[in-house]
């Protein structure tokens, strides 16, 4: 920034500079203009200047401030509009600093209950400081949601904007539906990524029983969104097959007659009851119901 | 400037008194105690028993501080009295 004011003096200027060299004032680009004389001075000098030329026949002007002084005495005069401008920075800066809105975009929109569920409990929200905002643990969460596939999270200005994407091949057919039992037993596991469990493990459910509601609770606020998880339900079945003759052959083929994967099947039992022309095999069994909503 | 400086005080001048000149743009003077004449075509720079007139075109005084002053313009003639 340019430091030196150009002043004028109705002098000669032998006698000018010769007061300013006694004076030790640094003189810059010393010009005659008629009977004045046109020099700068250090800012610093410039009260030095004028004090060494105050006898009225020098008539010393200022025809130029510095930027410097220039700027100082702007401010000066207009301290309330200074005074303003800072307030207004200084409020467009702690504006700056907060989420005044949070938007969710992307192809997983649709998620946005579960999103901004997320983004409030890692401590943002309309009217918080975004430094309390965790962002990276915020982005593992929403990444763990069913068929998102990336997330993004930015603060331009004072919105939050959530850019979710979710995979193409389920793009739009999310199951909007609660996750429903459909068969009685008893609750060994309940999961629910998104939405709310409707049951806990050790309850009894039957057929058509809510196992995840899909809604979830902010506060005292219920809001929709996608059910997402599974439960395993322990049921009990119980199938009849008859043979010619009881013995080891007809046995595992009576087993095997029930048609659910080994690895479900916890227990079971047999009887034998004759009947006309062979045996008939009655089979109980408990076996394990995995039944799960919007998982890939 | 240095090795200017270095030579002629080997060389026994008093470096004080010595002034540099760069054609078409000004020059440097040293130990100027007053000046005694000053115009854009015509100054004199007095030292404690020299005087330098210059002669030339748009001279102006760039800078003055203490004893050392840079003389802008154009010094087409330069003459120690």
């Amino acid at each position: 920034m340019n430091s030196r004011t150009k002043l004028s003096v109705i002098s000669t200027a032998e006698g000018a500079l010769r007061k300013l060299k006694k004076a030790q004032i640094s003189v810059f680009n010393c010009k005659k203009e008629g009977a004045k004389l046109i020099f700068e001075v250090k800012d610093k000098d410039t009260q030095k200047a004028f004090a060494i030329f105050d006898k009225p026949c020098y008539n010393i002007t200022v025809i130029k401030k510095s930027r410097k002084l220039s700027f100082l005495s702007l401010v000066a005069l207009r301290a309330g509009m200074v005074a303003g401008a800072l307030a207004f920075i200084a409020a467009a800066v702690a504006a700056n600093s907060f989420v005044l809105k949070i938007e969710v975009c992307g192809s997983g929109s649709y998620l946005e209950p579960e999103v901004r569920k997320i983004i409030y409990d890692e401590g943002a929200g309309e009217f918080k400081p975004f430094a309390s905002f965790n962002t990276p643990v915020a982005t593992g969460r929403i990444l763990a949601l069913p068929q998102v596939t990336f997330c993004n999270i930015e603060k331009h200005g004072s919105v939050l904007i959530v850019d979710v994407q979710v995979d193409e091949e389920h793009y739009g057919s999310a199951d909007q539906r609660p996750l429903i039992s459909d068969c009685d037993g008893v609750v060994k596991n309940i999961v629910a990524v998104c939405g709310t469990a409707a049951v806990n493990a050790g309850d009894s459910v039957k057929k058509g029983d809510t196992l995840i509601y899909a809604h979830t609770l902010a506060g005292e606020e219920v809001i929709s969104c996608l059910a997402a998880g599974f439960a395993e339900i322990e049921c009990t079945g119980r199938s009849e097959y008859f043979a010619q003759a009881e013995s080891d052959e007809s046995l595992k083929e009576a087993y095997s007659s029930v048609l659910i994967g080994e690895e479900s099947i916890i227990k079971r039992s047999h009887s034998v009851k004759p009947t006309e022309g062979g045996v008939l095999y009655q089979i109980e069994y408990v076996y394990l119901r995995k039944l799960s909503i919007n998982l890939s | 400037m240095k090795l200017l400086e270095q030579i002629m005080d080997e060389l026994g001048a008093d470096t004080l008194k010595s002034f540099s000149i760069v054609p078409s743009f000004g020059g440097y003077f040293r130990s100027v105690k007053s000046i005694a004449e000053y115009s854009p075509e015509r100054l004199v720079l007095l030292q404690k028993k020299t005087s330098i007139v210059l002669e030339g075109e748009n001279l102006q005084v760039g800078k003055y501080f203490e004893e050392d002053i840079f003389i802008k313009g154009n010094i087409k003639v330069i003459k120690v009295e």
